[in-house]
């Protein structure tokens, strides 16, 4: 008798308890969600306002109206520059880390050569992109393949350093639990350090995602015709604001979404780890 | 630190060195272990000797850094020794290794994060030599189901309590039934409660089992509930400091940490713990 009279004089406080959660967690995701974008807002109202009080030349910097209109009117043009861009900064991912990989895991099983050229790889980095640049221009000629080795080369580096970290912190218990079952080396790559790298190696593919495409926009830079590095350069000497704008939008775009994808793949591959919180 | 050894030493603690090699499940003699590094060399274990017959129930208790966990190595074949002999069931500790006559529990369970439970048990039968379970051996499920841990196959380490992922540890060291069972402070980091609860259902697997076990802890308790003998190991070298004979029944509960003659022999073992330091 006094259980019941008990539960339901509780019930309706925990019920009320938990719809004000359920509201305020409900909240909460909408506020995450409504006030970047209102930051974003206000960000473009302060520029138009900006470009309409000081009137603004359109040559020196556009307002934002006219920055959406050329996305809109130029689409085709955009995209035509997008396409050769894309390809560069895809393939040279691709290249760049999959050369990074092979050359981690054979670091891992050959620490002879680790000790040799580990150091001309760090050598190498240290170059800036906008210096080996004109090198690559010189060495490869005038078409596609100097931007993808450069956009290779600015992935290469980030994978190659997260790669060898992450093959080879490997516990070492489960080192001696493999040693216990007598595993192969084979075994052990494939059981242990190859799940152990991927966390590490997707937190690199992320970086080398933008960087990529920053790889092959620099690129373009230095004699090319198209692509959104070449469009940039264009739009500047012709002191069209509105298209240079467009242009820089296009291509962070691109990169946002080119880092998304890989987001994605990660979190369909990496699912052993407790989801972090943001 | 050798002045310690007086008056108590009339105990029979010599340990018995050596006995009929081949009938021992672990049979060390003389077994010295020294690390070498830039600095120092390290003696981690000087002239140990024992032996544990099939079926048996070892403890290895000591303070840290006597090299208990050392000494386990040895007889897993992880840790080679610097001179001494040691045999795992009749064979050098590398064949024993090798034809999967020994499992092998680690302090922190080291069970690979990208597998389920199921998967980290069924792992010793994608790699090594050996990939089929002999004929009449527990599957890795009824092994789970052994550990209590049934419903569970699915989920991650990550979404598994610190006691449940050391019982799919134990599962896991269990496939393939070896005769000899090495634990190295398996329950070391795991609260009381826990503790308790898996020190009881370890006896209930050493006794359906009756798989040899040598558990390394320092918990004069656990040394002293789980083990049929217990040897007690000095620091600074590492060696043997006493062994104990446990006359309890071999059916105990935890509430015969309670009875006198538990706690005489738990005072024995403090003395001895207290005489090699």
């Amino acid at each position: 008798m006094t259980a019941t009279a008990d539960a339901s004089l509780l019930a309706p406080d925990v019920s009320a308890a938990e719809a004000e959660f359920l509201r305020r967690k409900r909240r909460e995701t909408w506020r995450r969600r409504l006030l970047p974008a209102a930051g974003i807002l206000c960000a473009l109202g302060l520029w138009a306002a900006l470009v309409y009080v000081f009137k603004v030349p359109p040559f020196i910097a556009p307002s934002p109206s006219l920055v959406a209109w050329t996305l809109y009117a130029k689409f085709g043009l955009l995209m035509t520059n997008l396409l050769p861009t894309a390809i560069e900064a895809v393939s040279g991912f691709m290249l760049g880390n999959i050369a990074a990989i092979v050359i981690a895991t054979t670091f891992v099983h050959k620490k002879v050569l680790e000790e040799a050229f580990f150091p001309l790889v760090v050598i190498i980095n240290t170059i800036p992109v906008v210096a080996k640049a004109p090198i690559l221009v010189l060495l490869l000629g005038n078409g596609m393949e100097p931007k993808i080795a450069i956009a290779a080369l600015i992935c290469f580096f980030p994978t190659l350093v997260n790669m060898v970290r992450g093959l080879e912190s490997v516990n070492p218990q489960s080192m001696e639990l493999m040693r216990v079952l007598s595993a192969s080396k084979t075994e052990v790559f494939f059981k242990l350090r190859l799940y152990n790298s991927l966390p590490y190696l997707f937190s690199a593919l992320k970086i080398a995602a933008s960087t990529a495409v920053i790889g092959a926009i620099v690129g373009e830079w230095i004699g090319s015709t198209t692509g959104i590095g070449a469009l940039i350069i264009q739009a500047t000497y012709a002191f069209d604001s509105a298209l240079l704008y467009a242009t820089v939008i296009v291509g962070s775009c691109f990169s946002m979404a080119f880092f998304l994808v890989i987001t994605l793949i990660e979190r369909l591959v990496v699912r052993w780890q407790a989801p972090v919180s943001h | 630190m050798s002045g310690a050894l007086h008056g108590t030493a009339a105990d029979p603690a010599r340990p018995a060195t050596a006995p009929s090699g081949a009938g021992g499940a672990v049979v060390c003699r003389n077994v010295t272990v020294r690390f070498v590094s830039d600095r120092r060399t390290v003696t981690a274990l000087e002239n140990v000797s024992f032996s544990v017959e099939r079926g048996g129930f070892l403890s290895l208790l000591g303070p840290s850094g006597c090299g208990k966990s050392t000494l386990l190595r040895v007889v897993a074949d992880l840790v080679e020794p610097t001179s001494g002999d040691v045999s795992v069931l009749g064979m050098s500790p590398r064949d024993a290794r090798l034809r999967r006559s020994l499992g092998f529990v680690f302090q922190d369970a080291a069970l690979l994060p990208w597998r389920t439970a199921l998967q980290n048990v069924e792992l010793p039968l994608e790699v090594g030599g050996v990939k089929t379970l002999p004929k009449g051996a527990p599957t890795p499920r009824e092994l789970l189901a052994l550990v209590g841990l049934s419903g569970w196959e699915g989920s991650f380490p990550h979404e598994l309590s610190g006691g449940m992922r050391q019982r799919v540890s134990i599962a896991r060291a269990l496939l393939g039934g070896p005769r000899l069972l090495l634990m190295d402070e398996p329950f070391g980091a795991l609260d009381e409660i826990t503790r308790d609860r898996l020190n009881e259902e370890l006896r209930r697997i050493w006794q359906e089992t009756g798989t040899t076990i040598l558990f390394v802890t320092h918990s004069v308790y656990e040394a002293l509930y789980l083990g049929e003998q217990v040897l007690v190991l000095a620091a600074n070298p590492g060696r043997v400091s006493d062994l104990v004979q446990v006359d309890l029944p071999r059916d105990r509960d935890l509430k015969i940490r309670d009875t006198e003659a538990f706690v005489r022999v738990a005072a024995r073992l403090r003395e001895s713990l207290g005489r090699g330091s």
